[in-house]
């Protein structure tokens, strides 16, 4: 497979509030602290953290929406961050994003055809007499039915309109969709249709997914390879399977631990994980998941555990779990 | 089981909308035992938040009216209780905590401030002896160095240890029944692993009784003794933990525990049930499922299905019930 996205040692910092009246010290938020990925054409990868590591900034990132501080993003082997406007076009014309709620992500004033032949409008990917026959094709695909062309979000339900969103993302025609959170607001009944659909969609199109969520039960249905962030950092990434079955990061551990299982002879667990996600203002030194951690040593509070390469899967943790 | 601490019979929240009536919530009747916690689940708009306000006679809106026979809670009925009698029933017998601990406490108030007021006023105790308690609630739920965080404001705490603050506040009344609306939605999958264990352990110690409101099965499965499930403002199943979650009756609870991204372990398509809820100003005269089941007969379509007691302690609104030997 062909690689067609590779992101390497990517750092996004904002300003942080505060830092006196003149603001003479600006202080820095490290929202994405060197973290590196790669995506095949065709594949899919869930990237998953808890709230504020950092996911969405590195999703927006690599589809140059937030400005990167350093590193590389290279889309199909030419680096974003160096290139020139038409470089970002073609970036826009092959990439397109889901986003998490629907209802916001649609502008309410206008029909659903509208929204949908505005980017074919602005991609000039057909001709304008043949756009109304392509809105048409584009809710087909997404299980929609052509009459609802007509009608506004407001008068579609929740799935729908994640469908019409999903719809517009495919008008484009794109090689790589970033989906942010895209099941989260649905209940669990409708979430399935959309992940199906999703899986159809990959399939039939060869489309690659950055898939983010915070829900590692939906990762396990609809990616090859899982990257699990912690604070700005990727602290372990791998095939689904191996990283669910036996996680080397005691965090990577801890979030398999505590996925909510419909099993009724699984309890919870007798000792959660204790703490919470440390501010990213003042991270911790060294591994920044080291004061959660119950097997840190001295020096996991000391030095940044460098990414270890295992047979296909990395880990940065100094003292990783043994295989099983 | 030990005798009903909390009886709900016939309980319907109904909303004038216009000429109207639309019925949001019908019907509800269950028993809640001492120490049981309660799973009541369904997806958005099913009834699941306004039956626990009904409860509390709370709702959010003057054109929502509450009907019922009766809601018996330590030898009063709520639903016959003047306003003044009711408030005193909020906080002492009946507690809630909500998902967003954020928009439900007060912002420029001390956390401490926030969790004695209940206990003045609902135990006459003194200023000093309501601190002291509410340092020991503090220390109860969790929350490190409470000598130190009583006098901390809620913006000082963290999401998680805001949500602690908030059940301390409702733990303060000493309610013998806590309704937990959503308390874990809102928070991290590791943060909630520890307020689910904290809700568990308070059960065990003060024999707490709870309704843990949630739309995941999966929080329900790790918490709960009972569970039921509500479709369109109705209950469809409610019965034991165990027997619900290995031998689902209605279709239902069967197709969402099948939904559950957890149900199964292999990669690949999901199960989903087809179409989606009905609204609530259409509902189908029959049975509210039946456009989504698979098991529908013209039966289904003609008449309602009442809820009906099919063994101990479970009882199913169906008329085309799954086969208790599993999915049929």
């Amino acid at each position: 497979m062909t690689t067609l996205l590779q992101v390497n040692d990517l750092h996004v910092q904002f300003p942080a509030p505060g830092g006196g009246l003149l603001n003479l010290r600006p202080r820095k938020i490290n929202a994405v602290n060197g973290a590196s990925l790669s995506l095949a054409a065709g594949q899919a990868l869930g990237l998953v953290g808890e709230s504020g590591c950092g996911k969405s900034t590195l999703a927006r990132a690599i589809l140059q929406l937030t400005p990167a501080s350093s590193g590389q993003v290279l889309f199909d082997g030419s680096d974003m961050r160096q290139g020139n406007r038409l470089d970002i076009e073609r970036l826009r014309r092959e990439t397109a994003m889901i986003f998490q709620d629907p209802y916001s992500a649609l502008n309410p004033r206008q029909r659903i055809g509208q929204i949908l032949a505005e980017v074919l409008h602005v991609q000039r990917r057909v001709p304008t007499a043949q756009i109304p026959a392509r809105v048409a094709e584009l809710l087909g695909l997404v299980g929609l039915r052509a009459e609802l062309a007509e009608r506004k979000p407001g008068s579609l339900s929740g799935g729908q309109c994640q469908r019409v969103g999903i719809a517009r993302a495919l008008a484009v025609e794109p090689r790589l969709i970033v989906a942010d959170e895209c099941v989260a607001a649905l209940d669990v009944s409708i979430q399935g249709q959309i992940i199906n659909l999703l899986l159809d969609l990959r399939q039939r199109m060869g489309l690659a997914l950055l898939f983010i969520t915070h829900d590692l039960g939906v990762v396990r249905h609809l990616c090859d390879r899982v990257a699990v962030m912690y604070l700005g950092r990727i602290v372990e990434e791998g095939p689904v399977a191996e990283v669910f079955d036996d996680p080397r990061h005691p965090y990577t551990a801890a979030l398999v631990q505590s996925i909510a299982d419909i099993d009724p002879a699984r309890r919870l667990p007798q000792h959660p994980l204790a703490g919470e996600p440390p501010s990213p203002l003042q991270p911790p030194s060294g591994c920044a998941f080291h004061p959660r951690c119950r097997h840190a040593l001295p020096q996991c509070g000391a030095d940044i555990p460098p990414s270890h390469a295992e047979g296909g899967r990395y880990h940065a943790c100094v003292h990783p779990r043994l295989p099983c | 089981m030990s005798p009903a601490l909390l009886q709900v019979r016939e309980l319907s929240v109904i909303a004038r909308a216009g000429q109207r009536d639309i019925t949001l919530v019908d019907r509800l009747s269950f028993d809640l035992g001492e120490g049981e916690i309660l799973g009541l689940v369904g997806e958005s708009g099913s009834g699941k938040t306004l039956a626990c306000r009904a409860l509390m006679r709370l709702l959010p809106s003057p054109n929502l009216r509450l009907e019922g026979q009766a809601v018996r809670l330590a030898s009063n009925d709520l639903l016959r209780l003047d306003e003044a009698g009711m408030r005193r029933m909020r906080g002492r017998e009946l507690g809630m905590i909500f998902q967003n601990p954020s928009s439900h406490l007060d912002p420029l108030m001390r956390i401490g401030a926030q969790i004695a007021e209940g206990i003045r006023l609902h135990q006459g105790a003194s200023r000093r002896e309501a601190r002291a308690e509410a340092i020991e609630v503090l220390r109860q739920v969790g929350i490190p160095d409470p000598k130190t965080r009583v006098d901390s404001y809620p913006h000082e705490f963290s999401g998680g240890m805001r949500q602690r603050a908030m059940i301390a506040v409702a733990l303060g009344c000493n309610p013998k029944v806590l309704i937990a609306d959503e308390p874990t939605t809102a928070l991290d999958v590791t943060v909630q692993a520890q307020i689910l264990r904290l809700l568990l352990e308070l059960r065990d110690r003060r024999g707490l009784s709870m309704i843990l409101i949630s739309h995941d099965l999966g929080v329900v499965a790790q918490t709960c003794d009972s569970i039921a499930v509500m479709y369109a403002g109705r209950l469809c199943e409610h019965g034991a933990k165990q027997a619900l979650l290995s031998q689902p009756r209605h279709p239902y609870s069967a197709g969402l525990l099948a939904c559950h991204p957890a149900a199964r372990r292999h990669t690949g398509l999901m199960n989903t049930i087809a179409g989606q809820p009905p609204l609530l100003d259409a509902l189908p005269a029959g049975c509210r499922f039946e456009p989504r089941c698979l098991q529908a007969t013209p039966d289904c379509r003609a008449q309602l299905p009442e809820l009906r007691v099919i063994g101990p302690g479970h009882r199913l609104a169906c008329h085309t019930p799954l086969l208790a030997g599993g999915l049929s």
